[in-house]
């Protein structure tokens, strides 16, 4: 029954855990084997699994602080170009560059493209929005604690890391790994994302 | 002579009528200064431009109010050949400028849509009128005349007040074709009992000239000089002469007085130094009382030699006097008072009058208030009882109302065979049973009304003319004192309507001139030109004194030297009846407002909408009564009372009115039309249907009322809702003593607002050219409520109508606030908008719809307008207008004819107000810059400035140390309201000063 | 097998759950019961529950909608608005609403900061419950102006066709950027919030459409630990933007009475007074929509008593704040020693709107009150009706503050009282019947609880009580 998917193209191997404290233990084994591609899915995230997983901090926060400070300066230049510069008026017998009332809108820009690029930032690191990415297994979302190490998609893939020097994916070698860490289950993933 | 009259001659008169156009648009084009005649319809581009028509250019010609006798000189404002604005007349000798809220306002009567567009055929039996054309009109009308002349019936002219001496004339001549022909002149509100009276005490009735100006005391027995009674105009910007007060000598500065003893809380009490609320019949009492301090106690030289008098005055003792009317201040009243007008005898005035004291004794009055002039000697002097061209002269005692009754009464026994109506209401302002004036009219077989309405009058008539307004007519009035106007129609007649005059010149036959402007014309150059003629020029042509006077507008024929004192005849004492002392009760008194007069004007929404200076209320008339009465019978404001006098019964809302002598109520007449039109048919109730008929004399106040509580409620629609300052810093209002002493001296007591230096975190904003301001002097202003109309008319300021009056949605940019003060009385303050430097309503707009300009104005941008109502909330002089509806909806044709093309019309849903009339300031600026010159002071007057009758408001610039304004601003008087908000208004008012007595009262 | 083991391992947890201050779940629940329970409105037709109140919301609206169209006809003469006071109900409609919004993005975002656990069961619908009460809140600034036509886009910060720009002094601009920031922030917080599980919705669709509507709008969330990374970093800081954010909003929405001169607005107190005065409003708000739906959607196990007494203390302390405020205002007018000042505070609590003033104070001090015993506190029926006294309490408090300032200001000669008109209460109406048509349409179509954090709650008891050895020893059995 196999036969039939031989022509189908192996992702990776998906093992699953029993639950987020395993996974945590189990992480370092696996980055340890320094496969090119793997992380692992949850249905929330677990705190301690990004050091586990050898990720470093996400850069988003600075993004967020640059973008702020350009929206201050922004709303002000602007207000001020405006009642100043564009058209000048009497307003109120106040002077033309009354900044105290600029004051508030400058905070509410501020805020507008932090948050505005912070959301931004996020779905570009995470390469979203995408619809066709694989998914490993819809219960992850659900209930399900599982770790996956992705196959080179080609074989150039494969000499481009051999370079880097990770270890090159072996199925075999990789389902051996998972159950010796104690997988409840172990899956190979193809093409179609089918199970 | 029958065949004369017959024989077709409508279609020469029609011919005539429009010979009387080409022959007026020859004049003009000739001399460039008469109307402008064409189609008003026709919109600018015009396809061929009479020369005298400049797009966007306005023409101005003066002309003569005839609005009521008082006959002021007006200025009329056209554009396009339509009469967009009146204005008073500043060269007009007796007026001066002057023009009170009805004749501003006589514009929208012009544009009225119900005015009779045609003649009407009315049959009686069936009460409908039908569209008739004059030529058949003419024809039957003529051949009924034609008839009466032949059997030498009975031909009788009941008109208003006629003060044109040109169509007295033609009247006569009219009348001369009848055998038994009269002209009987009724005035709802007209003085016979002074004329009376001064027959009665001098020989000869005349309606004395008073010189309000010199007078240093004036006493006021009822009389509404500052607002209805008589040339109240003129009277007022004579009065304040007297009023107006130059700090820089403040030690040395002299104030009139003016006392009033009053039933009725009247413009005229409401600026009064003291005022003593009355019972209506009251006023005689206190005059007598007056009379007995001077003549008896003081032991006058003259008077008190005559026993008649003395025995008279003797009844009157002031204490019972005072002890009856429950005086304020008791016997010393009037001791103090007698003393004072002793002290100024020759320099002060005693008047009476007006139908809120015109009781059963309204002749003895006058002989009372004669007699005291006479006393103090003010006769002569300040009365000027000798006119060359006498206004009212009567050759015989009987007055305009007794021949009226009188003539009633011939219809009655079916003596008159017809009845011609002229610009007259008797049907309306008569006591409807008692005068039995319908029934009396049934009687005639012919009644034709000249008219402009199809009025309650008409509608008892067979033939209905159509009278031109009389912006369209030909005319020319005689005010006594020498002084004559002209009065030239500043447009085509927008319906076909004819002048009176012309009537009649198409029913006499033969007439040797056919139209009323030649008419006028010839009249002139006979009775007026032929004396003037010596005194012209070189160039002494008829021609050239005819356009002059017209350009003029007024006449005055030589100077009248100083007043001869006429002996008082003592015979007249024997009017004054001895005292008797009235038991309480509820006594009502009559009045009129000086919004809605006699009436006539009922359906000027302007005007109904105009709100009372005194209780602030519009549309509706209502019975005043005392806080203490109300408070007694249980009362609260808005409950609608039934109030009878015999059999006569109304019910009608109360208001509670302080100032009202408990005893006393009192109802404005004027309203509760039956005929007026869409506006003010049923508005308010018929207060004259409370008069009386008593001895061959119409008694309009002391009828003793008993009012019934009804249980229903009816709210009146006022502009103002609370009366107390709260002592905050809006009025400041001092004594004349303190005055002296310390004219920068200020009443309100809060220390946290009294701030000298108000500290600020901004530099304040520097105005190169121009920095517009404006002053207002408490003291001068009256709170006649004329600049409200004059804006009304300048700005296209809308009407809203009952309903949002209620709920506080009027429009009017300049409201007069009327505050009752806890010691002294009434205060009125113009509030405009205060174009502040600060400007609290510009900060909060987000989008600068609100802005200052660069010579201090603050403008608002109607088209940017999105209308949050934020500038409104934050504005604290509350002077901003919203547009709740589309109010412009409601002037339909021709309506929409009255809007000034120089101002938008706004719509709804945006916020409007008062921006110092900049369309003026534009225009002057404008024609400074063509004739290369730098804006004068007093070029630029604003609308509410060119109609104040007292030069209460001055306008001009501020960075102008020369300047009125400016010398006014740096009066020590002159304060801010509110002004430690730090909004720096561009207008300051002038403390209001008070001159009281050190007696007090 | 599998499953069970998971299952037997939440058992224990739940028990240790059960041990903590706050039951975050009562009754035995797992991972998956939680998707099946959370996800069961979506995928099942609504009850006759959900259509009843449904039917009444369209109803509401549609007599607000056919009112307004009048108003927009004729005029805003309509309204009850006169001179002296320009503005009314509309405005304090604004306030109410944008009042309301507060508590969701409290909850979410400042609880988030404080590590307030309790909060996760209840965050999305509160924040929810933001989006749409700005969404109320936003038509209000727009229809009280007398030509909303235009007010719609001359108040954004464009030059007109002269170039004329906006005034940035004027506090309604202020208000435009406040509130249009509040609106964007707080719906992208919630948006990003929702991704986890409407992808964990997705990946359980059955039907073709839902799965592809869902798969759209969880833009393909694949719950890999390297997404999870980045995610978490900008849900923490868009929770640490919104914190001084809904500071800000109400701040400067208090400008627009304080910034202007009218005695009674003219106030340093208000920011601060309604701040408290929103979060108050709106935790009262949270009550009663959670009470609603904890019955109707039958999540009684995920709402607990425990949540809603939390929320019930929050709304005494926030009652007391508000009242605080009320005796400090007119502490201010005393000491302060401005004659206009004191007459206003006077005039509210004597003068002609003396029966609006004490409604506010009852409602929003006195009954509030009642929390201080936990019988109320916990008793369903009892902090239903209270949450309603307060949301009235406090609708009122802006019509206080609004109109009896405004009736009677500096110039006595235009004093005048002002009465709302049917089309002010209809209109009123029409905007409930806008918020809730949105709230129950959401409890149809999206997740009411955020089930990825439920799920991390729960395992981080997990960990705080040796749930790992448990774990193992299951995992042991296998």
């Amino acid at each position: 029954m196999r036969s039939a998917k031989n022509v189908e193209r192996l992702c990776g191997v998906v093992g699953y855990f029993s639950d987020p404290e395993t996974l945590l233990k189990v992480m370092p084994r696996i980055r340890d084997f320094n496969f090119c591609d793997f992380d692992a899915y949850s249905p929330y995230p677990i705190h301690g699994l990004d050091s586990a997983q050898g990720l470093k901090r996400s850069p988003i926060p600075y993004i967020t602080f640059v973008a702020g400070l350009t929206g201050a300066t922004l709303a002000f230049i602007f207000q001020y170009w405006t009642s100043v510069v564009d058209w000048p008026l009497n307003v109120g017998g106040k002077p033309l560059n009354s900044w105290p009332a600029f004051v508030p809108i400058i905070f509410e820009v501020t805020i507008l493209f932090a948050g505005l690029t912070t959301f931004a930032a996020m779905l570009l690191f995470n390469g979203l929005p995408d619809f066709k990415r694989k998914r490993i297994d819809p219960a992850v979302t659900r209930d399900k604690f599982a770790i996956f190490i992705s196959a080179p998609r080609s074989a150039s893939e494969e000499k481009l890391s051999a370079e880097k020097g990770f270890r090159s994916f072996n199925e075999k070698e990789v389902k051996n790994i998972f159950s010796s860490l104690g997988a409840m289950e172990i899956k190979n993933i193809y093409e179609d994302g089918r199970g | 002579m029958q065949s004369e009259i017959i024989n077709g001659e409508f279609s020469r008169s029609e011919l005539l009528r429009r010979e009387f156009l080409t022959v007026m648009g020859a004049s003009i084009a000739m001399a460039g200064f008469a109307c402008a005649k064409r189609p008003v319809h026709k919109i600018i581009p015009y396809v061929i431009r009479p020369e005298e028509i400049i797009p966007g250019v306005p023409t101005w010609y003066a002309s003569t109010c005839r609005e009521c006798p008082a006959s002021c000189g007006v200025l009329i404002k056209n554009r396009e050949g339509r009469p967009i604005k009146i204005e008073g007349n500043p060269d007009h000798p007796l007026s001066k400028g002057a023009l009170c809220a009805r004749g501003q306002a006589s514009v929208l009567g012009l544009y009225d849509p119900d005015r009779l567009r045609f003649p009407l055929l009315r049959s009686r039996n069936e009460q409908q009128s039908h569209q008739a054309a004059w030529p058949d009109v003419d024809e039957k009308i003529q051949a009924k005349l034609g008839e009466i002349a032949n059997k030498g019936g009975r031909l009788k002219i009941l008109s208003g007040e006629i003060t044109s001496p040109s169509t007295k004339k033609l009247i006569k001549e009219f009348l001369a074709a009848f055998r038994n022909a009269a002209h009987v002149e009724y005035e709802p509100l007209g003085h016979d009992d002074i004329t009376e009276g001064q027959w009665l005490c001098y020989g000869n009735a005349v309606l004395p000239a008073y010189s309000f100006g010199t007078a240093q005391v004036v006493l006021s027995l009822g009389a509404d000089f500052l607002g209805t009674w008589s040339d109240s105009m003129e009277y007022a910007s004579d009065w304040v002469k007297g009023r107006k007060l130059d700090s820089t000598r403040a030690a040395s500065a002299h104030l009139s007085r003016l006392i009033c003893f009053e039933p009725v809380m009247s413009v005229t009490g409401a600026n009064a130094d003291e005022r003593y609320p009355i019972r209506p019949g009251d006023e005689i009492k206190v005059a007598l009382a007056v009379a007995y301090e001077l003549v008896i106690r003081k032991n006058h030289p003259l008077f008190s030699k005559n026993e008649k008098l003395v025995s008279v005055l003797k009844s009157y003792r002031p204490e019972l006097v005072a002890d009856e009317i429950g005086l304020r201040g008791g016997t010393g009243v009037f001791s103090a008072l007698a003393a004072e007008l002793w002290a100024a005898r020759g320099k002060s005035l005693v008047i009476a009058g007006g139908i809120q004291s015109r009781t059963k004794d309204s002749l003895s009055l006058q002989v009372a208030v004669n007699l005291l002039n006479s006393v103090l000697s003010n006769e002569g002097t300040v009365v000027d009882g000798r006119r060359k061209y006498k206004r009212r002269k009567y050759k015989t005692r009987s007055s305009n109302t007794t021949s009226l009754i009188n003539l009633i009464s011939e219809m009655k026994a079916g003596q008159v065979d017809a009845l011609i109506i002229y610009r007259s209401n008797p049907a309306y302002t008569l006591p409807q049973g008692v005068s039995g004036f319908d029934e009396a009219v049934s009687r005639v077989p012919l009644v034709i009304a000249v008219s402009e309405y199809e009025d309650e009058t008409a509608k008892l008539a067979d033939y209905v003319l159509p009278d031109h307004h009389y912006l369209e007519n030909w005319g020319d009035s005689s005010q006594g004192n020498g002084v004559l106007s002209l009065q030239q129609p500043a447009m085509a007649p927008l319906h076909s309507s004819r002048a009176f005059e012309d009537t009649l010149l198409t029913w006499i036959s033969g007439a040797k001139l056919n139209d009323w402007h030649h008419y006028l014309k010839a009249n002139w150059q006979e009775s007026v030109y032929a004396g003037q003629k010596a005194k012209l020029g070189a160039d002494n042509s008829f021609e050239r004194f005819w356009e002059n006077s017209l350009r003029k507008g007024a006449l005055t024929l030589g100077e009248l030297g100083a007043p001869q004192p006429r002996d008082f005849i003592f015979d007249s004492i024997k009017q004054l009846p001895h005292y008797s002392r009235v038991t309480d009760g509820m006594a009502l008194s009559l009045y009129a407002k000086v919004s809605m007069f006699d009436g006539r004007n009922a359906n000027n929404a302007w005007l109904q909408e105009l709100p009372d200076p005194v209780s602030s209320a519009t549309w509706d008339n209502y019975l005043n009564i005392a806080p203490l009465a109300a408070e007694k019978l249980g009362l609260s404001e808005n409950d609608v009372m039934e109030v009878s006098s015999g059999k006569v019964s109304a019910e009608l809302p109360i208001h509670i009115q302080p100032g009202m002598h408990p005893n006393a109520v009192s109802i404005a007449v004027g309203y509760g039309r039956r005929a007026a039109g869409k506006v003010g048919t049923l508005a308010g109730i018929d207060a004259y249907q409370f008069m009386k008929i008593e001895g061959g004399k119409l008694v309009c106040s002391g009828q003793r009322v008993s009012l019934r509580k009804t249980g229903r409620t009816y709210e009146l629609a006022r502009t103002q809702w609370h009366t107390s300052t709260e002592n905050r810093p809006v009025i400041n209002e001092i004594s004349f003593d303190e005055y002296k002493k310390n004219p920068a001296a200020a009443n309100h007591t809060d220390p946290h607002l009294r701030l000298d230096k108000i500290p600020t975190m901004w530099p304040a904003v520097e105005y190169k050219g121009h920095k517009w301001g404006m002053a207002i002097d408490l003291n001068a202003c009256i709170g006649c409520g004329a600049c409200a109309i004059g804006c009304q008319a300048e700005n296209n300021i809308p009407v809203v109508g009952r309903q949002q009056v209620r709920n506080n949605r009027h429009m009017h940019w300049i409201r007069i606030d009327r505050y009752y003060q806890e010691k002294s009385g009434v205060v009125f303050q113009p509030m405009l908008c205060q174009q502040c430097e600060n400007a609290p309503c510009e900060t909060v707009c987000p989008v600068q719809a609100t802005v200052h300009d660069d010579e201090g104005i603050n403008a608002q941008v109607y088209n940017r307008c999105v209308g949050t109502r934020y500038c409104q909330n934050n504005c604290p002089y509350k002077v901003r207008r919203f547009n709740f509806f589309d109010h412009w909806k409601s002037y339909g044709e021709p309506m929409n004819m009255v809007w000034n093309p120089d101002v938008t019309v706004r719509t709804r849903g945006i916020m409007e107000k008062c921006t110092f009339c900049i369309q003026r300031i534009r225009e002057a600026k404008e024609k400074a810059k063509d004739s290369g010159m730098k804006v004068k002071d007093g070029d630029i007057k604003p609308a509410c400035q060119q109609s104040c009758p007292t030069g209460a408001i001055v306008f001009g610039d501020l960075n102008d140390p020369n300047s009125m304004v400016s010398k006014l601003v740096s009066d020590a008087r002159a304060y801010r309201v509110l002004e430690m908000l730090n909004a720096k208004p561009s207008i300051s008012y002038l403390t209001k000063v008070r001159n009281k007595s050190r007696a007090g009262g | 097998m599998m499953l069970m083991t998971t299952a037997e391992s939440l058992v224990i947890t739940s028990e240790a759950i059960a041990i903590q201050p706050v039951p975050m779940l009562t009754g035995v629940k797992s991972f998956g019961d939680i998707n099946d329970d959370v996800a069961k409105p979506l995928e099942s037709f609504p009850t006759w529950r959900w259509w009843a109140v449904f039917s009444m919301a369209i109803a509401a609206f549609v007599i607000g909608l056919a009112l307004a169209t009048k108003m927009f006809t004729t005029g805003m003469g309509v309204l009850g608005i006169n001179h002296p006071v320009g503005w009314g109900v509309f405005i304090v409609n604004f306030v109410f609403w944008v009042g309301i919004g507060h508590a969701g993005t409290l909850i979410s975002a400042i609880l988030f900061l404080f590590r307030q656990r309790w909060r996760t069961a209840i965050n999305r619908a509160a924040e929810a419950m933001t989006i749409f009460a700005v969404m109320t809140a936003l038509i209000f600034p727009v229809i009280h102006t007398g030509r909303p036509w235009y007010a719609v886009f001359w108040l954004l910060p464009l030059p007109n066709e002269r170039g004329l720009w906006v005034n940035f002094r004027s506090p309604l601009l202020w208000d435009v950027f406040a509130v249009g920031t509040y609106f964007t922030i707080s719906l992208v917080f919630w948006f990003v919030g929702m991704i986890p599980d409407i992808a964990s919705v997705r990946d359980r669709a059955k039907h073709k459409i839902r799965k592809f509507i869902y798969s759209v709008l969880s833009l393909g969330w694949n719950g890999s630990n390297k997404n999870w990374r980045h995610y978490e970093a900008a849900y923490l800081l868009l929770a640490g933007l919104s914190t001084p954010l809904v500071l800000s909003v109400h701040s400067i929405v208090s400008f627009d009475f304080a910034v202007s001169n009218v005695p009674g607005w003219h106030t340093t107190i208000f920011p601060p007074y309604f701040v408290a005065g929103a979060i108050f409003s709106g935790f009262a708000m949270v009550v009663t929509l959670l009470v609603i739906t904890r019955e109707v959607f039958n999540l009684k196990s995920y709402i607990t008593i425990g949540h809603l007494e939390k929320m019930n203390k929050v709304i005494m302390a926030t009652g007391l704040m508000v009242g605080y405020a009320y005796a400090c205002e007119f502490f201010i007018a005393w000491y302060s020693g401005n004659s206009f000042e004191r007459f206003t505070f006077i005039n509210r609590a004597f003068g002609p709107y003396w029966w609006a003033y004490w409604t506010m104070a009852t409602c929003n001090v006195l009954i509030p009150q009642v929390f201080w015993w936990k019988k109320a506190r916990t008793s369903l029926p009892v902090m239903f009706v209270i949450s309603l006294f307060v949301n009235v309490g406090m609708w009122f408090e802006r019509f206080v503050i609004t109109v009896t300032s405004l009736h009677r200001d500096f110039l006595p000669s235009s004093w005048k009282y002002y009465i709302p008109t049917i089309y002010d209460w209809g209109i009123t109406l029409g905007s409930f019947g806008w918020f809730f048509i949105w709230f129950l349409l959401f409890c149809r179509f999206l997740p009411i609880m955020a089930m990825a954090e439920v799920k991390g709650t729960m395992a981080s008891h997990v960990n705080t009580n040796g749930g790992e050895k448990m774990a193992r020893e299951a995992a042991g059995h296998a």
